[in-house]
């Protein structure tokens, strides 16, 4: 009898303690840490397939407009993404085109083409100046891709409201100290899982540009921003950029993202 | 009368893009360029203007695009005019594409060396003082590909040869010819393949896009753009006639090219084999040709260091095997480029120098020049072209040293 409590008593002793972990693991898999809102943003659902123009208007500090349109195709395969994108104007870039294979996998480097028409002629480019400024904006090419979540490491700082709306703010510091900002604060709504405004500040440690996402809504079930304003305080010039249209999961096919689509310099 | 015909036949263009709703996208530019010799007797040594109009109706599956050049050129009058530059059609299935007319086909991964892109001949009229896309000639060609999902294969049939342009004589631009006492030259127009089925060109190549680098086989059976200088040699009294009966002929090209991205650089490379190129003697009285097989080949590498900076250095050696003493061209032709470019305030001035170096005779020509967007559509370019050394192809323009300015606006 007495063996038969101990036996029944080890096992109630052995079932809490099982429960105990994995109520700890649970807990620690769902804490609100800046990772875990990381990857929410990373994993936010944004379709498998998308085709957008987009419109660029580049501001400098005279107020003088430059425009660039552009047609934007890509397509997620697993956690990878291929893309394609043509320039629509301004005339003396219109139909320059980009072929894109990007790698979550930080380790593998992303395959990209370039296609300029006046050379008709496609060559194989680095997939490593993501710190470069795309096509005169104030958008680095890393700017506009998806950042690897592990490429930083983050902080939760505190909840906030903007407009009402109910924030995380999570400060992003990245693991590589040659890295072109030394940190990013961006204010993510907590209900779309998109940073309303990023704060990216330079090598010295200050503020260099403030991005802020405009006209935030459901777009075919899946939370799109509009419009997008990166301004750059210290050379204070900005760039906007605006979805004239987009379109998700619309059965893009496979032999668009190939080099020899880009060769041919246009795409309907 | 003129106009309701011209304006019938624009609206039964038209026609399709309505109906079909095909796109239909007009551009191009206006250009003007102007050059003036750095010395005595500081005369033009380029002045052209030229609207390049451009048209593309995108359908589904099939295209169309064609482009015109109107020109006037004040220094070479005879390339004044309204030409027919491209026009062809595409049709793209999924498992491959077709393109017919007249079209610029560019093969290889070196910049302005012809080591497999052969297909286009090249327009030298002003030698290299032209954009590198105007030095290309389209073909009219017919261009199959079967499409992969890494790979693609491409069939070309050229069924009408054209020859490379040269420069002529009284040109700026003309070969300087060193002739002994009492020798004359006389040159015939070259002959050229009837336009017959038999004296079409065929090619294939093989093209592979992967993960970690590009590369390409490829052949050709072709007509060699260069004409081969035969001659005959006489005497008339105290004088030597060489006359010349320039004449194209086959040879097959046989090649392979690749491009490799390492981190911030690019590799690329490029080697053809030449089966049967004829070569001059260095005697310009003896009229034996010779006929030999050439291996030609590139590798270069492209430095993107960040900040909107581009470097880029090729080097080139062309070795013609069984090399006999008695044939003009050297056994190794040696090339060395490099091209610096830097972007500034926004993309809206480009800086750039491009150098050509003739390892052999030591001669060299360099470009630099600015280019700067006042608008998106209307960029203003300046810049200078020097010669260096006394002979061979580059240094034979060393009273060519000029100045340039260029105006574009594209719509």
């Amino acid at each position: 009898m007495n063996n038969r409590v101990k036996i029944i008593t080890l096992w109630i002793v052995f079932l809490l303690g099982l429960n105990c972990y994995i109520n700890f693991a649970y807990a620690q898999s769902t804490e609100l840490t800046g990772k875990n809102i990381a990857l929410k943003v990373h994993n936010r659902p944004d379709g498998d397939e998308r085709k957008s123009i987009m419109q660029m208007t580049l501001i400098n500090r005279r107020g003088k407009t430059r425009k660039r349109s552009i047609l934007s195709l890509s397509k997620d395969y697993g956690e990878d993404k291929k893309s394609i994108m043509f320039f629509q104007s301004p005339a003396n870039v219109k139909g320059t085109g980009f072929l894109q294979y990007e790698y979550e996998n930080p380790s593998k480097e992303d395959n990209k083409w370039l296609y300029l028409p006046a050379l008709k002629k496609v060559r194989r480019i680095i997939g490593s100046s993501k710190n470069d400024y795309f096509m005169g904006t104030d958008f680095t090419y890393d700017d506009m891709g998806k950042r690897a979540v592990d490429e930083d490491n983050h902080k939760l700082l505190r909840e906030e409201e903007i407009d009402s709306l109910k924030c995380w703010v999570v400060e992003s510091i990245p693991k590589d100290k040659g890295y072109m900002y030394s940190k990013t604060i961006k204010w993510i709504r907590q209900d779309a899982l998109i940073p309303i405004k990023v704060e990216f500040y330079d090598k010295q440690g200050v503020l260099l540009k403030i991005l802020t996402m405009q006209d935030i809504r459901k777009q075919e079930g899946i939370w799109t921003a509009f419009k997008m304003e990166m301004d750059n305080i210290q050379e204070k010039h900005k760039t906007i950029l605006e979805i004239k249209e987009i379109n998700y999961n619309i059965g893009l096919k496979d032999n668009l993202f190939r080099v020899s689509t880009l060769e041919r310099g246009r795409i309907k | 009368m003129q106009n309701t015909k011209l304006a019938i036949s624009n609206l039964v263009l038209l026609l399709p893009v309505v109906l079909l709703g095909i796109d239909f996208e007009p551009q191009g530019f206006v250009d003007t360029y102007h050059a003036v010799r750095l010395k005595d007797p500081y005369d033009f040594l380029s002045s052209r203007t030229r609207l390049r109009f451009e048209m593309w109706m995108i359908g589904e599956n099939a295209s169309l695009f064609a482009s015109m050049n109107a020109i006037n050129n004040n220094v070479i009058t005879s390339n004044s005019g309204i030409e027919l530059r491209e026009a062809y059609m595409d049709y793209v299935s999924e498992k491959w594409d077709l393109r017919v007319g007249r079209q610029i086909i560019i093969w290889g991964k070196a910049d302005g060396l012809a080591i497999t892109d052969i297909i286009s001949p090249k327009d030298y009229t002003e030698f290299l003082a032209r954009d590198f896309d105007d030095i290309r000639l389209p073909v009219d060609a017919m261009r199959w590909r079967f499409l992969f999902d890494k790979a693609n294969f491409e069939f070309l049939w050229l069924h009408v040869f054209r020859p490379i342009v040269l420069p002529q004589p009284g040109t700026p631009w003309a070969f300087k010819y060193e002739l002994p006492e009492n020798t004359k030259i006389l040159f015939d127009n070259p002959i050229e393949p009837e336009l017959t089925v038999e004296n079409g060109e065929i090619g294939g190549k093989l093209s592979f896009y992967l993960s970690s680098f590009d590369f390409a086989i490829s052949s050709f059976y072709t007509w060699d753009d260069y004409p081969s200088l035969h001659r005959t040699v006489s005497n008339i009294g105290d004088t030597t006639l060489v006359h010349y009966h320039p004449e194209h002929h086959r040879f097959t090209l046989i090649g392979t090219e690749f491009s490799v991205p390492l981190k911030n650089f690019v590799l690329r490379g490029e080697v053809a084999f030449y089966k049967n190129k004829y070569f001059e003697p260095e005697n310009l009285l003896s009229e034996i040709l010779f006929k030999n097989d050439v291996l030609n080949g590139m590798i270069g590498l492209d430095w993107t260091p960040g900040s909107d900076w581009m470097i880029t250095t090729q080097f080139s050696d062309n070795l013609i095997f069984d090399y006999n003493q008695a044939i003009k061209d050297d056994e190794h032709t040696m090339l060395a480029t490099l091209h610096i470019s830097k972007k500034l305030f926004r993309q809206t001035l480009t800086l750039s120098t491009i150098g050509y170096f003739e390892i052999n005779g030591k001669d060299c020509f360099i470009r630099s020049s600015m280019d700067y967007a006042i608008t998106d559509e209307l960029h203003l370019l300046s810049g200078f072209d020097l010669f260096f050394g006394d002979k061979g192809m580059l240094g034979q323009y060393g009273d060519n040293d000029e100045i340039w300015a260029k105006a574009k606006y594209s719509f």
